[in-house]
């Protein structure tokens, strides 16, 4: 029992991280960035790739931000910001096409479309913990997991640049008129999720392979925890992510494998009949 | 004639909508310059293009001798215009101190002169000082356009755009707006307001200019004998 | 009457030329088509099929959904399950495949509803991603996934189909379908899901339901790509779920968008550029995501209005080469013709409205009505609640206390296309209007009023036809009245704004409406325009109908007004005359703001 709470407890943290990603982007240009899955799943299969090339761990990491920043802006630019202006969900059919340009050059590169991901190049047994078995890689993802959402939460609230992007994500207009520069938060914010996303790829993929059909699961995976958090708030990724991969899992060990996707659907769906906005959503004010 | 703002042959609106046609005029450093005219005339409009905020469909704006045509907002905030919009625009989920802080971004100052920009908005609105901690949707609406001028001031703009300032306030907390505005009129700041409160809006303007239905219809000083009359006159008098 | 006839032969030569295609294709197969290029065929058949699903939903009715794969793998399945384990006929198979479609299709537009865009992509992206856990739970019907196989080959009314034989079959349904969309979609039903693509606002301002709308279209949109699993089972004799996957989605939504989503055919041109490019080949099949994925990049970035249709976004911005040019619109017309709808003639009643956002009261105890044959103006400075006011009659916002009536009825707690329905029509400030035609704008108020059931549409039956001819009747009468009728065949959103202005007026009477809300019509026009558009207003009025109108523009009030609200932070302060109300001292202070002393009292 323990065990599984524990192994969906970093399953969640997976969650979490996709959607503290897609809220850093959606803070600053209120588009979802449905390639973010995208970012840890090319992510992974550099890290692999790393790897085998015998590259020094801090090197793997250093190459896996710069890469990350460099292909989520370059995403920005050409698939995010043209379309920002019309108000539409257009950001949505382009983030897709975002993500199916990734999985294809990660198909053209690779050799095989799912690997292994070596926890830090080693082979680090199963531990004891809490009383259930877990990989040491798994703490460590949850470790994580939290860290990174309570900073991302406490920049927003504590930083001059955080104020700035919160003001940014609640009035645009009256943001750029007191001086916040749109343009360079914007993108700003996208190579942050890029940063993420392909940078937090060495820890996550020990625990879920590196497989490119992965990508669209993660980002839809970490919609409905984004959406049952409440979209914006990163508490709220945390709290959603470790409760819907926690459910997850608990369904899949005690009822059945099979219904183990179909939980999560019903967990979004409840929430979103019940309570629209997640958990820890804003309101949204109605203006006349 | 060395105007801080000058606007030439200016055409504004929201795709083929055009509510503002061919204005041209020029606001003199020192002084305070009040747009009037009935709802619909294209006030706001005009004024949100001056800030940026909306695309000129034709003609330019000159700020300080440098072109603002194609310069973004959050740059003409940099170049010394200030605006506050209508309707008490402040960043309603966050704190009075946080809405504050926000009218000093993007200007590079030492912490002690950030420190005293802030000492001097809590000195203009104690009772800002008093509220520092709460969320500013859960001001009144007189404080909040206090907070939104005084985001606005910490930036010590050469140009202070106000819309309506008084609109839908109190008659004690005008007053209190009022004299606020007056002072910083003294300071010798330069001021375009946007005012439907021609009582109001006369005793502090200098030059008086009247929009109607988009175009610029006069232009003249307070100090002219009838000019209110000529400001009411447009309310309700048949157009072209 | 001349094009009447014209447009009936031109639409008989187009339905025979359909056949005659149909005929020729599907007797291909038979007559030395090589076999291979045939299965092409089937291939490009289901695809279509498939994509003119999401054309439905996406392409008219404006909504993102994935849920394609996952009806196909549906109807696959169930025709495997049926033709195994009961009885293996194609049309009892395509039968209960599209029943299954219908309603899957139907769930799958639900969490939409309410909730948007986004939550209606994730959701039916997901459903897609339950496919392979559904089918590995009913294993015993579905193979699990190893998938399905020994399915037999189809009989058709007891004769066995050869492979031929098959394949001329798939060809003439997907005809039919096709045929049946194309009815449905150059319809008044097909021109209601183009309003509620392009604001469902408006839509409910017509009186169309958006929900109810967009429920049917998706429903509908289930059926072809069910059809589509149906004969895809047959073909091979064996489904696996890894067909049904997130890519197919995708590939999906790609051959939409490269056929045209909105065009009927488009589907077809998409589908088939797909099968016989990236989908076919294995080298190009390396570079198939990269070039599936940057396609919808750039469609996304270089349409309008998101992927709004090529063609449409050329029609707006070249139009047509006649566009009419401010002033030339003659209303000279008689404005008895606006006599022929004739609708109850009751008074808007409003009673101790009030209306608050977040703590802020907008609306304070609004009592004031408009009576029939009345033109009433509503004035007053910014932030005093006029919009509100006009938007709570509509219905977009429920008053937090009072009492809204049109006549006898209590409207407060209707719905705004239920309101609509009942008589009240409204014009917005920007006007909205879908690409369209102008005479089709028109009409668009009366699909409500003359309602054609869907059968009779996509099959166009007589009753259709004939209801169809008097609604058009009515359109062309009304753009006689306003003088637009030379115009009757243009797209309606190259016209320039004043006439916009007037299409949205004659829209609004076509519905015959009681009560007629007028948002700031004369904004933004010229003298001459303003003109026109208030003798048509005073046309309405002599008609007995209620007219509200919000205007900043006080010489069109003086000279249309019979009484004029002043609305000032949410209260009435006076209605009288426009004579009385510009003379009346408060007016002219709320306007002007208070003169304030230095001592703090006002005057």
């Amino acid at each position: 029992m323990i065990t599984t709470i524990l192994s969906g407890l970093a399953l969640g943290s997976v969650y979490t991280l996709v959607a503290v990603g897609f809220n850093l982007t959606w803070l600053t240009t209120k588009a979802v960035n449905f390639a973010q899955g995208g970012f840890m799943v090319a992510g992974m299969f550099l890290t692999v790739y790393c790897y085998h090339q015998g590259i020094p761990v801090a090197l793997t990491f250093l190459l896996l931000a710069l890469v990350g920043s460099l292909v989520a802006v370059v995403e920005y630019l050409v698939a995010v910001r043209p379309v920002m202006i019309r108000g539409e969900h257009s950001e949505l059919v382009t983030t897709v096409g975002a993500l199916t340009v990734i999985e294809g050059v990660i198909l053209l590169l690779v050799t095989e479309e799912a690997e292994r991901v070596p926890f830090f190049a080693t082979d680090t047994p199963v531990v004891s913990f809490l009383g259930g078995r877990v990989a040491p890689s798994d703490l460590v993802l949850i470790v994580l997991a939290i860290v990174i959402a309570l900073s991302v939460h406490l920049w927003t609230t504590r930083t001059r640049t955080g104020l700035a992007a919160m003001a940014l994500a609640e009035d645009r207009e009256a943001a750029t008129l007191v001086g916040v520069n749109t343009r360079w938060f914007s993108l700003l914010s996208f190579a942050a999720s890029g940063v993420l996303g392909f940078a937090i790829a060495p820890i996550v993929g020990p625990k879920t392979f590196a497989i490119v059909t992965l990508a669209a699961v993660l980002s839809i995976k970490g919609f409905v925890v984004l959406a049952v958090g409440g979209v914006g708030s990163n508490l709220g990724a945390l709290i959603g992510g470790i409760g819907v991969g926690t459910i997850e899992l608990l369904v899949a060990r005690f009822l059945s494998a099979d219904l183990q996707n179909l939980s999560v659907f019903v967990v979004f769906i409840t929430v979103m009949l019940l309570r629209p906005r997640g958990l820890f959503g804003q309101q949204s004010e109605r203006y006349v | 004639m060395n105007d801080l703002l000058e606007v030439s042959e200016v055409s504004a609106g929201y795709g083929d909508l055009i509510v503002v046609k061919d204005v041209s005029f020029g606001v003199q450093r020192g002084e305070t310059t009040v747009l009037f005219g009935p709802n619909g005339a294209g006030k706001t409009t005009l004024l949100r293009a001056i800030a940026g905020l909306g695309p000129l469909a034709s003609g330019a704006v000159t700020f300080d001798g440098k072109d603002l045509t194609t310069l973004p907002p959050y740059q003409r905030r940099a170049a010394g215009l200030a605006m506050v919009q209508e309707n008490k625009r402040v960043f309603k989920r966050l704190t009075v101190e946080q809405n504050v802080d926000l009218g000093l971004h993007g200007i590079r100052l030492s912490g002690k002169e950030r420190t005293a920009r802030r000492a001097e908005a809590y000195d203009r609105f104690p009772i800002l000082a008093e509220k520092r901690t709460q969320a500013a949707g859960y001001l009144s609406g007189g404080q909040q356009q206090m907070l939104a001028i005084a985001q606005a001031m910490v930036s010590h703009p050469t140009l202070l755009m106000l819309d309506e300032p008084f609109s839908g306030l109190a008659p004690s907390i005008v007053n209190e707006v009022m004299d606020t505005v007056r002072a910083i009129a003294a300071e010798g700041r330069t001021l375009l307001i946007v005012e439907q409160a021609i009582e109001l809006a006369l005793r502090i303007a200098d030059q008086v200019l009247v929009l109607d239905l988009g175009r610029l219809v006069h232009v003249g000083r307070s100090s002219d004998p009838g000019i209110r009359e000529t400001v009411e006159a447009t309310y309700f008098q048949a157009k072209l | 009457m001349l094009r009447d006839i014209t447009a009936r032969l031109t639409e008989g030569y187009r339905l025979g030329f359909w056949l005659l295609a149909t005929v020729v294709v599907a007797a291909a197969p038979h007559v030395g088509l090589n076999p291979s290029v045939t299965r092409q065929l089937v291939l490009i058949a289901f695809l279509s099929l498939v994509v003119s699903g999401l054309n439905l939903s996406f392409g008219y009715a404006g909504e993102l959904s994935f849920a394609q794969p996952a009806i196909y793998a549906v109807g696959a399945y169930v025709t495997a399950a049926v033709s195994m384990h009961w009885v293996n006929d194609l049309l009892v198979s395509l039968v209960i495949s599209m029943l299954g479609g219908l309603l899957l299709g139907f769930i799958s537009g639900i969490p939409g509803l309410r909730l948007g865009g986004w939550v209606l992509a994730i959701s039916s992206l997901y459903l897609v991603l339950l496919v392979p856990d559904a089918v590995n739970a009913l294993k015993r019907w579905t193979g699990g996934f190893q998938g399905i196989g020994g399915i037999p080959q189809p009989e058709l009314f007891g004769a066995l189909l050869s492979p031929t034989a098959f394949a001329s079959v798939v060809v003439i349904i997907t005809s039919a379908w096709f045929l049946v969309l194309r009815n449905l979609v150059k319809s008044p039903f097909g021109h209601s899901l183009a309003v509620l693509r392009e604001s469902p606002v408006l839509a409910s301002s017509l009186g169309i339901s958006v929900y109810s709308t967009k429920l049917r279209a998706y429903a509908l949109s289930g059926l072809p790509a069910a059809m589509a699993g149906t004969l895809f089972a047959y073909l091979d004799g064996f489904v696996a779920p890894d067909t049904f996957s997130v890519s197919l989605a995708i590939v999906i939504l790609a051959a939409s968008i490269l056929g045209g989503s909105r065009s009927v055919l488009g589907a077809f041109v998409g589908a088939a550029l797909l099968q016989l490019g990236p989908m076919r080949s294995t080298a190009f099949g390396e570079y198939a995501f990269i070039a599936y994925g940057l396609f919808l990049i750039v469609a996304g970035v270089a349409l309008r209005r998101g992927l709004a249709g090529l063609r449409e976004d050329l029609v707006a911005r070249w139009g047509s080469q006649r566009r009419p040019e401010p002033g030339a619109v003659d209303t000279s017309a008689s404005p008895a013709e606006l006599g022929l709808l004739e609708a109850p003639q009751v008074p808007l009643t409003i009673e101790g409205v009030s209306k608050s956002f977040g703590g802020n009261a907008v609306l304070r105890d609004v009592s004031c009505s408009v009576e029939p044959g009345e033109v009433v103006a509503l004035i007053g400075p910014n932030g005093s609640g006029k919009t509100t006011l006009l938007n709570v009659i509509s219905g977009y916002y429920k008053v937090d206390e009072g009492k809204i009536s049109i006549g006898a009825t209590d409207m407060t707690s209707m719905s705004t296309h239920q309101r609509a329905r009942r008589g009240i029509a409204r014009t917005f400030q920007t006007p909205t209007v879908p690409p369209l035609t102008v005479e089709e704008v028109v009409t668009t108020a009366r699909l409500q009023t003359d309602r054609h059931s869907l059968l009779a549409t996509a099959l166009r039956l007589p009753s259709y036809r004939q209801a169809l001819a008097e609604t058009r009747r009515v359109a062309r009468s009304l753009l006689d009245a306003v003088g637009l009728r030379p115009f009757a065949n243009e797209p309606a959103q190259a016209l320039p704004l004043g006439t916009r202005r007037m299409l949205e007026l004659s829209r609004s009477l076509a519905g015959a409406p009681s009560v007629v809300l007028l948002d700031e019509i004369a904004s933004g026009l010229d003298g001459e325009e303003i003109e026109e558009l208030s003798r048509i207003v005073r046309a309405i009025r002599a008609q007995g109908v209620s007219v509200l109108l919000v205007e900043h523009n006080f010489s069109l009030v003086r000279e249309l007004a019979d009484r004029v609200i002043v609305l000032s932070r949410g209260e009435i302060v006076v209605i009288d005359t426009p004579e009385a109300v510009a003379e009346h001292p408060e007016v002219l202070r709320h306007y002007l703001g208070a003169p304030v002393l230095e001592n703090g009292e006002s005057q």
